[in-house]
């Protein structure tokens, strides 16, 4: 029941894609962390544009994504956001793309690598972290506890969300002025996505992952951050054979918005040039 | 002197007064969120003391874990992003233990000369609201759980009204297709049935078609089909059972003028019997996939007209291989179109497609049929195959 209503999947739509740069050139697709949207990338991408076909997206749930898409088994680990990325690069074309992920997705981005080989050609890995809570010889810098914590803070944010952001983000995707007028926007989403990504996010391991990942990977780290410590950093470029660490003189979570020269040359200086 | 309304003036107040009585904590931080000053009301609500503070700590230092963790994936990009930040909640941790609710709004002061950038920020007491906000989330909460309680409730009800057909047996398979018009409701005026007779080895198949949509039509709709299935059980007839079922719908007015076609097969021989009481005829499909439609055995809807004279029934022939398609008016019913062009569409349709497997062959024809669709209406399929 119900089965015929569902149309094809629009993947450009569904992920907001946005594409700048060089058409028909290699693409280095950025994927945003937990938090925010693909406004995170604004002063990175266009460092890239002059030799790259540049590729930002929203994951579902956040930004001008399609939150009737969100799909609370398949949204429900790591997986499947990156399956969703692995459906925008088989979109944007040609393989394989250089991809940069901030903070969460630079796991989703390992995950893409290792579910579909031929997608990517190197990982830019930016505050990365494989595991947030402690466990057992390993220091991700949360507990549990911590996590309920973030949730409970999720909550408290939770009615100006309603109130104020709802209207504006589900219900006018052909007039986007109208969110950029709303203060607080980029970082705005359903409490129950958030919910769920924040969950997704800080539950997830993914140490497992990282020897099996087979292209050449930096690490991105900043020298003070306290989602994502110098220390996880270490353990990523530790447990990826085939990387290489640089370590920003930035603090925060977030140099791609802090620190943005420093990232680019950072990316630059690794990624070879396309022309 | 005294001001002109009388009152006595206010004293003078420097800057400094200003900034630490305020009835709300300012801190003032660098870019990257050291603390570069604070007023007394924010020492007050902490209680650290500003040499602990001032260029040792920063922002989200002072804030519980979870608000550190939202202020570096949330705030501080926002920060970056728009230069001002409005209406976060946090909770400030208390030295020696507890809590402060705030809420907090930042701007950026842009850098000016020698004077880098930074974050002016206020903190708003939020005890109050805070302990508000938390009640009206757990209402919210508790609403949403029992709006989720009564719409499975509803679900488990709606689809129980057309459950228990038969899928298989010996030497036949049914196949069904439904699609409400109401979006958000499992169940419309619409019902398919099959099942085997009290001999054990007649199938009886049908599919009817309450006027009117939504809940009220389901609801018609299922005191019907059980009314079908009650006497249609026990071997009467088509012919018979429709009879019994205009004394019945004579009784249940949301069920008046519904239409139904009543199928009998006996598997073993393909002996096929059949009567539509106002509805579409069903398209039979021999093996090579030839169509016709079964025009005998027609009368008018349940309960319409007084009747006299026994409704008629038709008989056909189902070879091996061969379909029997029933269906409602939904699926080729267009406005503007002669009914006459959508049984058309569908015979060619089911003849181009008959080959494929029963499950694929109805759901290709759902979805052809329903691609000029403009308004909405409930639609029910039944394909029964001669195995």
């Amino acid at each position: 029941m119900g089965r015929y209503d569902r149309g094809i999947v629009d993947v450009r739509s569904r992920n907001n894609v946005v594409e700048s740069g060089v058409a028909g050139r290699k693409p280095m697709v950025f994927a945003h962390g937990f938090g925010c949207d693909q406004h995170m990338w604004r002063h990175v991408v266009p460092a890239f544009e002059d030799r790259f076909r540049t590729v930002v997206f929203d994951h579902v749930g956040f930004g001008r994504s399609d939150l009737a898409a969100f799909d609370p088994e398949r949204h429900g680990s790591l997986q499947g956001y990156a399956d969703d990325l692995i459906e925008v690069c088989a979109e944007i074309g040609p393989q394989p793309a250089v991809f940069v992920g901030h903070s969460v997705s630079a796991m989703i981005g390992v995950r893409a690598a290792l579910t579909a080989p031929e997608v990517f050609d190197r990982l830019v890995l930016i505050g990365p972290s494989p595991r947030y809570i402690d466990d057992d010889g390993y220091v991700g810098g949360f507990s549990e506890a911590d996590i309920d914590d973030l949730l409970a803070s999720l909550d408290d944010n939770y009615l100006g969300w309603s109130s104020a952001m709802a209207p504006v983000i589900m219900g006018t995707p052909d007039r986007p002025e109208l969110g950029e007028e709303l203060t607080n926007s980029f970082c705005a989403t359903d409490p129950a996505m958030a919910r769920s990504f924040a969950r997704v996010t800080f539950l997830s391991d993914s140490r497992a992952d990282l020897p099996r990942v087979a292209v050449p990977t930096l690490v991105v780290q900043c020298r003070e951050d306290a989602i994502a410590a110098p220390a996880v950093g270490a353990y990523v470029h530790d447990h990826i054979p085939d990387s290489e660490m640089v370590v920003l003189d930035a603090t925060g979570h977030c140099p791609n918005l802090s620190a943005p020269a420093e990232t680019i040359a950072a990316i630059a200086a690794f990624v070879p040039d396309p022309a | 002197m005294p001001a002109a309304d009388g009152r006595a003036p206010l004293p003078a107040e420097d800057l400094a007064t200003l900034y630490d009585e305020a009835p709300c904590a300012y801190l003032t931080t660098w870019m990257d969120g050291t603390i570069a000053r604070v007023n007394r009301r924010l020492l007050e609500w902490t209680g650290w003391s500003e040499a602990d503070l001032v260029g040792r700590r920063t922002f989200p230092d002072l804030l519980r874990v979870g608000g550190r963790i939202f202020y570096e994936t949330h705030y501080a990009p926002l920060l970056q992003m728009q230069e001002e930040v409005s209406d976060v909640a946090f909770d400030l941790e208390v030295v020696g233990g507890g809590f402060h609710p705030v809420v907090a709004s930042s701007c950026v002061a842009p850098a000016q000369g020698d004077v880098p950038a930074h974050v002016r920020t206020t903190l708003v007491d939020a005890t109050g609201r805070h302990a508000y906000e938390r009640e009206l989330l757990a209402a919210r909460r508790a609403a949403e759980a029992s709006e989720a309680r009564e719409r499975e409730t509803a679900i488990v009800l709606q689809r129980s009204l057309l459950a228990g057909w038969l899928e298989e047996g010996p030497g036949f398979a049914v196949e069904t297709r439904y699609r409400p018009a109401i979006e958000g409701l499992e169940v419309g005026g619409d019902w398919y049935d099959s099942f085997l007779l009290a001999d054990g080895e007649t199938l009886s198949a049908s599919v009817g078609d309450v006027v009117g949509r939504g809940l009220t039509a389901a609801a018609a709709m299922g005191q019907l089909r059980s009314a079908y299935r009650a006497l249609a059980s026990v071997g009467a007839g088509p012919s018979r059972v429709l009879d019994h079922l205009d004394d019945f719908v004579a009784r249940v007015p949301d069920a008046w003028m519904a239409t139904v076609a009543a199928i009998e097969l006996e598997p073993a021989t393909g002996h096929l019997r059949y009567a539509c009481a106002g509805h579409l005829p069903p398209l039979l499909l021999g093996p090579d996939g030839a169509p016709s439609y079964l025009w005998a055995g027609r009368s008018a809807p349940l309960a319409a007209l007084p009747r006299t004279e026994p409704r008629p029934v038709g008989e056909a022939q189902l070879e091996r291989g061969g379909r029997v398609i029933v269906f409602t008016d939904g699926l080729v019913e267009r406005q503007g179109r002669d009914i006459d062009a959508g049984l058309e569409a569908l015979a060619v349709a089911a003849s181009r497609l008959h080959a494929l497997p029963a499950a694929e062959l109805v759901d290709r024809l759902v979805e052809e049929l329903l691609a000029d669709e403009q308004t909405r209406d409930d639609v029910c399929l039944l394909a029964l195959t001669r195995t």
